[in-house]
C-alpha cells in the first residue's frame, strides 16, 4: 500500500488504496475496461494484508462472491462499468433486501451498450438509483478527482459499514484514468458494523433509532436465515404483507433519516450567485473553470457540486432555487439529475441543461455560454 | 455408527416442521441423508453453512436445517457460496441446487466453481423439470418428455451431469437417486471430507411434476413410490458385479395386452414377467429367466413385442465417478498470501 | 413384547407411504396403508406386524415423520 504522503498517481490506483485503508479484505471481480486497474491493484495488494482477490466468472457472479464474503464477516467490494454494473443489478436487490454491507464501484463508461470502453459519461446515475428491482434507497457518491477517489472509497466502505448496505461508488473513466496528486493520511476513520450484543439477535430488524440491525456472522452458531425472499425479523421467508412492508420502509428510512449526514455537497461562490451551475464528478471540472471565467467577467454565477448524488440533497437545492434566478446543470448523459433537479426546483426558477455524450467532458466554453445566456 | 432413531435427527438438525415439499418429494429424503452425513461426521453446526438457490431444492436447507443458510439468487448460489467459503474457509460450505437452477441458469458458476476445485460440496437435486414453476423443460429432461413448455415432446437432448462436471474439474463426482439413501448418505460424508469441488448428482423423484412427464395417472398416495420404483429398475451402480439374467421386452402397442401375450408365449419357459416402468423406455415388461437365449427366441419375433433389451440398455449409471486430488482454491490463495509476506 | 415400536407422527406425515413401498420390498413388509386419508388424497401407514427394527422406513421418509424407537421391556 502507499506510504502516507503525497503521490502522484492514477485515479483507479487511489480508489482501490482508500478501499484498503478503510478495511476491505476481499475484492471479487471481473475485467472490464476502465475499471481494471484496481482489479490489478487489489490482486496485488490484498494478499499483503492477508486479504483476498477472488476473479470470478463475470460480474453477477462477482457480486454474489462479494455478498457471500460479507455475511462470512469481510468488508467486500467489487468494481465494474456500465456493462458489468448492468449484470450485477439482480444481486444488489439482494445486498438491498438481505442488507448486506458492501461497496460496489461503477467506473462509467460512454454507453449504451459496449458504447467507447475507454472513454467517460454519467449515463449511469439512474441505474445506480433505480438499476435494481424492488423499492430501495440508493447511497451513490460522485468523486471528481484523484483524491475523491481515496476520500469517497473510505467514506463509501464506512457507509456501508454504518448502514448495511451496499454503496455505489459513481466513478467515471477519466477520473479513473487520470494521474493527479493525492494525499495518503496518516490514518483513515474506520467504521465497524453493528454486531449482536448478545446470544438473541434479531438479524433483520431492531428498534434502534438508527433503524440498522445487528448484523451476525456464518460460523457464529446463530443458525442464520438470510434470504433475498420476504422475511421476518428473523429472517425466516414469510410472504404476508406487513412483513415486506415493515421491511421496504425500514430499508428506505435508514437512508432518509440519515440523509443529513449523508449529504455531502461543496458550494463555490453561490454567496450572491444569480446563476447557479449544479454537477459532480467529471463535468464538474469544466464547469468551475467556466465559474470562475464567468466570475472573471464579473458574472454572478456560483456552482454546487454534489459529492453525494443518492440520496438527492433536495433540501439545499430547494434552498438554492429561492436564492438563484436560473439553474444550469452540466452532465455528461442526455439529462438525468436534471429532471431530478426540476422536480425539486418546481419552477421557482429557471433550469437548463448543458448535457454531453459521445465519451467527452463539456468544455468549460460550452458551460460560460450557458451561464452568460442565463444572466440576461 | 450408533443406531438413532429418526426422532433424533429431527430434533437435533430440523426447524420449522412440517416442511412445505410436497407429500412424497425426494428433497425430504435428501435432507434425511444430509443431516445423518453430518452427524456421523460430527461436524459442529455452528461450522456448516448452507447456500441454496432458487426452486424446490433450495428449501432443503432454508429455512429447514437448523444451520447458517444463506438462500440467494436463481443460480447464483455457488458463486455465493466462494465469497463465503473463501473468506472463511472454516465453513463446511454445501450447496443445495437443483437441475434448472444449478446446471441451466447457474451453469456457469458450476463449471467454473469445478474447475477452480474450491472446497464447496454441491449437491444437485435433479428432477428432470423445473418444478417449482410449473414444470418447464430444464438442461435434464430427457428427449421427448412433455413438459409445460414442450407440450409436444422435448426437441431438447439433455446433459450428462456427471461428465460435464467431471470435464470442469471437480474432483469429487457422484450420482445417485433418491432411492439409493444409504449409498448417498455414505457419498455425502465423503464429499464433506473431500478438499476440493465435490459435486453429487440425486436423481429425484417429484410427483407433482412427474406425473406429466412420465405419463403417471397414480393418485397421490402411489405416485411417489412408483416413482423411486422406477429408479431402481433404471439404474445400476458402477464397479459392482450386476445381475443380469434378465432383459426387457418393449410393447408394440397397449403394455397389458402386450403383457398376457408375452406370458402366454413364456408358458412352459423358467421364466417370470412382469410390467414394469423404465425411465427410458416407459412401461415395459421385465422377464427374469435363466435361460434368457430361450425367452428370446419365444419373444423376438412375437408380434406384441416391438423389440427386446437387454438388463443395462439405457440406464442411469451411478457410483462414485471421480475421485481425485489436485490444489484446492482456497489453499491457493492462502499460499499466495504468504508469497506476498501477509501471514 | 416387541423390541421395536414404530412411532409415527401425524402431525408431520404427510401420506405418501413412502415407509409402506420401502419396508414391503426391504424391510419386514409390517407396514401397510391405512384408511385415512390426508388433504392431499395421500395415505397415513399403518402397523400391521412386528418390526424387525431395519430402520428402511426412517431412511426413505421425506418429513421425518417415523421414528424406530427401542422399547427396553
Amino acid at each position: 500500500m502507499l506510504t502516507p504522503g503525497r503521490h502522484l498517481v492514477l485515479g483507479n490506483i487511489a480508489l482501490a488504496e482508500g478501499a484498503l485503508r478503510a478495511g476491505c479484505r476481499f475484492f471479487a471481480g471481473y475485467p472490464i475496461t476502465p475499471a481494471n486497474e484496481i482489479a490489478h491493484y487489489m490482486s496485488q495488494e490484498l494478499p499483503k494484508v492477508g486479504g483476498y482477490y477472488v476473479q470470478m466468472e463475470d460480474e453477477l457472479a462477482s457480486m454474489a462472491a462479494v455478498i457471500g464474503a460479507s455475511w462470512a464477516g469481510a468488508k467486500a467490494m467489487t468494481a465494474t462499468s456500465g456493462p458489468g454494473f448492468s449484470l450485477m443489478q439482480e444481486n444488489i436487490s439482494y445486498a438491498y433486501m438481505t442488507e448486506t454491507p458492501c461497496v460496489v464501484v461503477d467506473v462509467q463508461r460512454s454507453g449504451p451498450s459496449t458504447g467507447q470502453a475507454t472513454m467517460p459519461s454519467q449515463q449511469d446515475v439512474y441505474q445506480a438509483r433505480y438499476g435494481a428491482h424492488g423499492d430501495y434507497e440508493a447511497v451513490a457518491l460522485t468523486p471528481w478527482s484523484v483524491q475523491e477517489m481515496f476520500d469517497l472509497a473510505v467514506k463509501a466502505f464506512n457507509l456501508a459499514e454504518r448502514l448495511r448496505m451496499p454503496i455505489i461508488l459513481l466513478a467515471d473513466g477519466m477520473i479513473g484514468h487520470m494521474s493527479e496528486k493525492l494525499v495518503v493520511p496518516e490514518e483513515v476513520e474506520v467504521e465497524e458494523r453493528r454486531r449482536p450484543s448478545d446470544r438473541e439477535c434479531t438479524p433483520f430488524d431492531t428498534d434502534d433509532p438508527s433503524l440498522v440491525p445487528e448484523m451476525p456472522l456464518f460460523g457464529e452458531g446463530y443458525e442464520l436465515l438470510v434470504t433475498g425472499s420476504a422475511h421476518r425479523p428473523s429472517g425466516r421467508r414469510d410472504y404476508t404483507p406487513k412483513y415486506l412492508q415493515r421491511k421496504i420502509w425500514r430499508i428506505r428510512e435508514k437512508v432518509l433519516r440519515a440523509e443529513p449526514k449523508l449529504r455531502d455537497v461543496v458550494e463555490y461562490e453561490l454567496g450572491d450567485a444569480e446563476v447557479a451551475v449544479i454537477s459532480y464528478g467529471a463535468s464538474a471540472r469544466p464547469s468551475y473553470g467556466a465559474v470562475r471565467e464567468a466570475r472573471s467577467k464579473g458574472l454572478k454565477a456560483g456552482m454546487l457540486r454534489l459529492r453525494t448524488l443518492w440520496p438527492f440533497p433536495e433540501e439545499v437545492i430547494s434552498k438554492l432555487a429561492e436564492d438563484v434566478k436560473s439553474i444550469i446543470v452540466v452532465e455528461m448523459n442526455m439529462g438525468k439529475v436534471v429532471r431530478e433537479v426540476e422536480r425539486v426546483v418546481c419552477g421557482r426558477c429557471e433550469v437548463s441543461l448543458v448535457s454531453k455524450v459521445g465519451g467527452v467532458l463539456p468544455t468549460v466554453g460550452e458551460v460560460y455560454d450557458a451561464i452568460r445566456r442565463a444572466v440576461r | 455408527m450408533s443406531v438413532k432413531p429418526l426422532s433424533y435427527y429431527r430434533e437435533r438438525y430440523i426447524r420449522f416442521q412440517p416442511s412445505p415439499f410436497c407429500p412424497g418429494c425426494g428433497n425430504g429424503i435428501i435432507l434425511n441423508c444430509f443431516v445423518r452425513a453430518v452427524d456421523e461426521l460430527g461436524i459442529p453446526q455452528k461450522q456448516i453453512l448452507c447456500v441454496s438457490g432458487i426452486g424446490c431444492s433450495a428449501w432443503i436447507p432454508s429455512p429447514n436445517f437448523r444451520g447458517d443458510t444463506l438462500h440467494t439468487t436463481h443460480g447464483r448460489a455457488i458463486a455465493f457460496a466462494t465469497g463465503a467459503k473463501v473468506y472463511n474457509p472454516d465453513l463446511y460450505t454445501v450447496v443445495f441446487t437443483g437441475d434448472g437452477d444449478g446446471a441451466g441458469i447457474g451453469g456457469n458458476h458450476l463449471i467454473h466453481a469445478a474447475r477452480r476445485n474450491i472446497d464447496i460440496t454441491v449437491i444437485l437435486v435433479n428432477n428432470l423439470s423445473y418444478a417449482m414453476t410449473g414444470g418447464q423443460i430444464a438442461p435434464t429432461t430427457l428427449h421427448g418428455l412433455r413438459t409445460t413448455t414442450s407440450p409436444y415432446g422435448n426437441p431438447e437432448h439433455p446433459f450428462d451431469l456427471v461428465k460435464l462436471v467431471a470435464a470442469a474439474g471437480a474432483t469429487y463426482v457422484a450420482r445417485w437417486t433418491t432411492y439409493h439413501v444409504v449409498e448417498l448418505t455414505r457419498s455425502i460424508k465423503e464429499a464433506l471430507q473431500h478438499r476440493g469441488f465435490s459435486f453429487i448428482e440425486v436423481l429425484s423423484q417429484c410427483p407433482t411434476q412427474q406425473r406429466r412427464l412420465f405419463g403417471f395417472r397414480d393418485p397421490m398416495r402411489r405416485l411417489p413410490s412408483r416413482i423411486l420404483e422406477m429408479f431402481a429398475e433404471s439404474t445400476y451402480i458402477r464397479n459392482r458385479p450386476q445381475r443380469e439374467n434378465y432383459l426387457y421386452a418393449l410393447p408394440r402397442g397397449e403394455p397389458n395386452e402386450a403383457f398376457k401375450a408375452i406370458e402366454d408365449a413364456l408358458k412352459g419357459l423358467e421364466a417370470s414377467a412382469r410390467l414394469v416402468d423404465h425411465i427410458t423406455y416407459g412401461r415395459v415388461v421385465r422377464v427374469d429367466s435363466e435361460d434368457l437365449e430361450a425367452v428370446s427366441e419365444r419373444l423376438r419375433n412375437l408380434s406384441a413385442v416391438e423389440r427386446l433389451v437387454d438388463a443395462l440398455e439405457g440406464k442411469i449409471e451411478l457410483g462414485v465417478f471421480v475421485r481425485e486430488h489436485r490444489p484446492e482454491f482456497t489453499e491457493s490463495l492462502r499460499t499466495l498470501i504468504e508469497r506476498a509476506g501477509g501471514m | 413384547m416387541g423390541r421395536f415400536n414404530v412411532v409415527i407422527d401425524r402431525d408431520l406425515c404427510k401420506g405418501c407411504l413412502l415407509c409402506v413401498y420401502i419396508c414391503n420390498k426391504r424391510g419386514g413388509g409390517i407396514l401397510a396403508e391405512s384408511e385415512e386419508r390426508t388433504l392431499l388424497g395421500g395415505a397415513l401407514p399403518k402397523v400391521i406386524g412386528e418390526c424387525i427394527g431395519c430402520r428402511w422406513c426412517e431412511r426413505i421418509c421425506p418429513d421425518f415423520a417415523i421414528s424406530v424407537e427401542v422399547s427396553e421391556c
